[in-house]
């Protein structure tokens, strides 16, 4: 939970984190904190930093609009780049949402392709992935598919696409069951990534159809008269409408017998690889007599039309853009959301029929920004921030992998169906492994992954101990490096390391360690 | 949101707890540069040490009470569990339950545990549960796990809050698990860790300066967002403590053989922490995977091998310790019991009530507490789930205040007022 929830929840408490929000005042911050050396060692400033020229919070005018640079760059991409906050300075935020929004016309960097084309399992037939290679496959498509996506959340220009890929991997979660180690490829090459950013209904029909989920949630075994709820509870709680959300157990049940018959043309091995990618409805396990799904009468002998008239129905149920809203929201903004922003993208959400790129305009708005609060980043996103932040090479020949694992969030690593929790009461347990990502990589200790020593330099061949940390502010932090942190290493500088800090890689580690590095 | 004052509370509670903890930390760091083997000298003779350590082993994913405790003299559990029945102790079948009170009995993957029963230090507690769970994983583990009927903000877990309740306690590892992050049931507790693995357990990286990292982090999340700092405390004052149960370790005591699991690896991590005396009072350890819609297998298959791990990992964890098991108390549980009858895929669908197995050294065991209901449709919850017949927030209120030295439950669980069934003693 967020420190917002305390004073929403209590209303008396004083901020725990007197200079993170609110300070950032797009590029003020390093300036007014740049001639710092001399004064006294500050560690519980009194408020936010003093910008230059002062903005009156409550009432900044027209000429002085309060920016989101930060929180929209660090959530929008995987941690900006030098050269995606220069192209935001360039076109500007509307454009470089708009941008963003049409992956399909942004030329990709072609060193994903060459980094991709080691991976074998990701252009593989069925029949080399379930027979001929079997055995190989089992090992390999795991660790595939993870490198590929950090590759792609590394290098790709689409970020904003593969956040969405990230989000909606998590909301329709699936775990290796059975052959699904191999047909997961196709679930996230054929559903996720063709998808995540157009309609919602069209994301959870290829979902609800796509033999990966109906072999995870047990579909294949949900027959007329001999039902599996799995799937539909899960459909109902955690896909669409959300947890006993205008639904009973007896919808539950209703809806497992909407989808009975909704099978993978060959539900068990051994079979034609062929076929168990294929989706098959048989009518003869369909469950033939009418049935009520919260309200939606599907009328005797509907055939497929009784499962697709649910996904259409919850699609556009009020619980389900709400249920998106607000789990989107604690994923982009903050954890703990306002009703008014609940509501403006949950409508955005109905409004477009269930379009994903107009409710992310919605989340990204200005007025949703305005709500952003600390958000820690996840492990992957913080593997992916560094290396790219950091110009780092990878090599995808090899472990890669590495610090995805040691930090447990491995992409299709989360077996259960909800996906990874996105709270930070849940993550920060796991500080340790953090910290020791970011120190093994600030001393190049990961043999698949690079760090160039140009990465712990100043832009500007800056070499006093300021200069270079308040470079880092920038290229870093965007600027939001708080002032307890910024002393703390300008006295680890000194204290620790001589003075020095151009290319000193041990500073650099404790840079990547401090929590404003670690929130996104 | 409901009940707002009370998710106040848990965090007042937490933050005060961790104010106490930050004057502490002059008297701290004085005994850091003692000697590695003083810190254990303290316990020993601490009142502290009295009580017992509470593990509890969350089995994720609904584990089936009817097969994890048979009850084989019902006829209608037969019935209804025509293919993934376990058979009664005298039937013909080679693989069938162990009696243990001539009504229920154990199946074979859990045979081990009847030496555990012989010696009075099981209890089984059945047809039991959180009422407040609703056949969803999600929310129902959540809600068990804070201890309480409702979401509030800024939750914390029933294990926190009864840690954050202790006295301060600087230089001490008072809570942790063996997994790589805390469970919900941790939160809010103070000086409470995740430690995957001792021998690996901190700071890493080629580094010149080796003690100088440990104050700048905890200096610099001294500001930070209360879970980041609450973590980082924790982590840090754990280093030293941790380097020291990594010296001279030559594996378990007394023979023991845990199963090469995640959940053996996991129980011997305990034991190793509570072997080294560094103050624990509580750890939470899962096991994975017990959702079986499909293929249940409770003779062979899927179930057979999760109870087999559970099993195995609880009997070496009893041989390690030794004279130590004494003094532990282990809570196995579940977010609900499965559905009575089986589905279409020989397998069972979420259901509400289940069993509960508490073991350890004050236990009164070789005793199935339940008011049982028998297994008819009209006997069961809305006809189709075995109900609760013993809340079991009353089993672990019971521990907390018996064998932890819990004196405030209602702070611990909010809104409830256990009823103890005498399952464990006080002395």
């Amino acid at each position: 939970m967020g420190t917002g929830a305390l004073v929403a929840g209590c209303g008396t408490v004083e901020p725990l984190l007197p200079e993170t929000p609110g300070e950032e005042t797009g590029g003020g911050g390093g300036e007014t904190t740049g001639g710092g050396t001399g004064g006294p060692d500050v560690t519980e400033p009194e408020g936010p930093v003093t910008p230059v020229e002062p903005v009156d919070p409550v009432n900044p005018g027209p000429t002085a609009p309060r920016s989101y640079k930060a929180e929209f760059l660090n959530r929008v991409t995987f941690g900006p780049t030098m050269a995606e906050m220069d192209r935001y300075d360039a076109i500007g935020q509307a454009a470089y949402l708009e941008e963003q929004l049409h992956p399909e016309l942004i030329q990709d960097d072609p060193q994903i392709t060459s980094l991709l084309s080691t991976f074998w399992t990701l252009t593989a037939t069925p029949t080399e992935l379930l027979q001929t290679r079997l055995n190989e496959a089992k090992t390999a498509v795991p660790l595939h598919m993870a490198k590929a996506k950090l590759v792609r959340a590394v290098l790709s220009r689409r970020q904003l696409f593969e956040r969405m890929v990230e989000f909606w991997s998590d909301h329709f979660n699936v775990a290796a069951k059975g052959y699904t180690f191999a047909t997961g490829i196709s679930y996230d090459q054929d559903v996720m990534r063709v998808h995540a950013l157009g309609k919602f209904r069209d994301l959870l029909m290829g979902v609800a159809k796509h033999v990966t989920m109906l072999e995870f949630l047990d579909n294949n075994l949900n027959f007329w008269n001999y039902l599996n709820e799995n799937y539909a509870r899960e459909l109902l709680e955690l896909h669409t409408v959300g947890l006993n959300n205008g639904y009973t157990h007896q919808d539950i049940i209703n809806t497992a017998r909407a989808f009975t018959g909704w099978r993978s043309l060959a539900w068990s091995l051994p079979h034609a690889p062929n076929d168990v990618f294929q989706f098959a409805f048989y009518s003869s396990n369909h469950d033939p007599y009418f049935k009520n799904v919260m309200g939606l009468q599907l009328p005797a002998n509907g055939g497929i039309r009784d499962g697709e008239k649910v996904i259409e129905f919850l699609s556009t149920h009020p619980f389900t853009a709400r249920h998106l809203a607000t789990k989107l929201l604690k994923f982009f903004i903050s954890e703990t959301p306002s009703e008014a922003a609940i509501n403006r993208v949950a409508s955005a959400y109905l409004a477009s029929d269930t379009d994903i790129r107009e409710t992310l305009r919605a989340v990204f708005s200005e007025e949703t920004l305005s709500e952003a609060t600390p958000l820690l980043c996840r492990p992957f996103h913080l593997t992916a921030k560094a290396i790219r932040q950091t110009g780092s090479t990878m090599d995808s020949t090899i472990s890669l992998e590495k610090p995805l694992v040691e930090m447990e969030h491995m992409p299709n690593g989360w077996t259960t169906p909800d996906g990874y929790p996105m709270n930070k009461d849940y993550w920060s347990s796991g500080i340790l492994k953090r910290w020791n990502f970011g120190f093994k990589l600030a001393k190049n200790e990961y043999a698949a992954i690079d760090l160039p020593l140009s990465a712990a330099t100043a832009p500007g061949g800056q070499t006093s101990v300021t200069g270079v940390i308040d470079g880092w502010n920038e290229r870093y932090f965007q600027g939001r490096m708080t002032n307890a942190e910024r002393q703390a290493l300008i006295n680890y500088a000194n204290n620790v390391r001589g003075g020095v800090a151009a290319g000193d890689r041990d500073l650099f580690g404790m840079m990547l360690s401090l929590p404003s590095y670690q929130q996104c | 949101m409901t009940d707002q004052s009370h998710g106040c509370d848990d965090y007042e509670f937490a933050m005060r707890r961790s104010f106490l903890r930050m004057a502490g930390r002059a008297a701290a760091l004085g005994a850091l540069s003692a000697p590695a083997w003083l810190p254990k000298l303290a316990f020993a003779v601490d009142e502290d040490s009295q009580r017992d350590v509470i593990i509890q082993i969350f089995l994720r994913g609904g584990a089936d009470g009817l097969t994890m405790c048979v009850p084989f003299a019902e006829t209608e559990y037969y019935n209804v569990r025509s293919t993934i029945a376990v058979p009664a102790p005298d039937s013909m079948e080679t693989k069938k339950a162990i009696d243990l009170d001539g009504f229920f009995g154990l199946p074979p993957a859990l045979a081990d545990l009847k030496t555990f029963w012989d010696a009075g230090e099981l209890a089984v507690i059945h047809a039991t549960g959180f009422p407040f769970a609703d056949r969803s994983h999600f929310r129902s583990m959540d809600l068990i796990e804070y201890g309480r009927p409702d979401v509030v903000v800024m939750p914390t877990g029933w294990l926190g809050r009864h840690l954050a309740s202790r006295g301060s306690a600087p230089n001490r590892i008072l809570g942790m698990t063996p997994h790589e992050r805390l469970p919900i049931a941790l939160h809010g507790a103070p000086d409470t860790v995740a430690v995957p693995d001792i021998d690996t357990f901190g700071l890493e990286g080629n580094w010149l300066s080796p003690t100088s990292r440990p104050p700048f982090l905890a200096n610099v999340y001294n500001n930070a967002d209360v879970a980041l700092k609450v973590a980082a405390e924790a982590t840090t004052q754990s280093l030293d403590l941790i380097d020291q149960l990594k010296i001279g370790y030559t594996g378990p005591a007394n023979g023991a053989s845990y199963p090469d699991s995640a959940f053996g690896r996991g129980m011997e991590t305990i034991a190793r922490m509570i072997k080294g005396d560094v103050g624990l009072e509580a750890a939470c350890i899962d096991i994975d995977g017990w959702d079986f819609h499909a293929q249940q297998l409770p003779l062979t298959g899927g179930m057979f091998y999760l109870m087999s791990d559970l099993n195995a990992g609880l009997l070496a964890f009893r041989e390690d310790l030794g004279a130590a098991f004494a003094n532990v108390t282990i809570v196995v549980m579940s977010e609900f019991g499965r559905r009575v009858a089986q589905n279409g895929s020989n397998g069972t669908d979420h259901g509400t009530g289940g069993a509960m197995f508490v073991l350890g050294g004050h236990v009164n065991g070789g005793q199935v507490f339940t008011d049982w209901p028998g297994l008819y449709s009209n006997q069961l919850y809305e006809m189709i789930d075995l109900p609760i017949t013993i809340d079991a927030r009353d089993v672990l209120a019971e521990i907390l205040q018996k064998r932890a030295g819990a004196s405030d439950l209602a702070g611990i669980f909010p809104g409830y007022s256990a009823t103890f069934h005498d399952v464990v003693s006080a002395t």
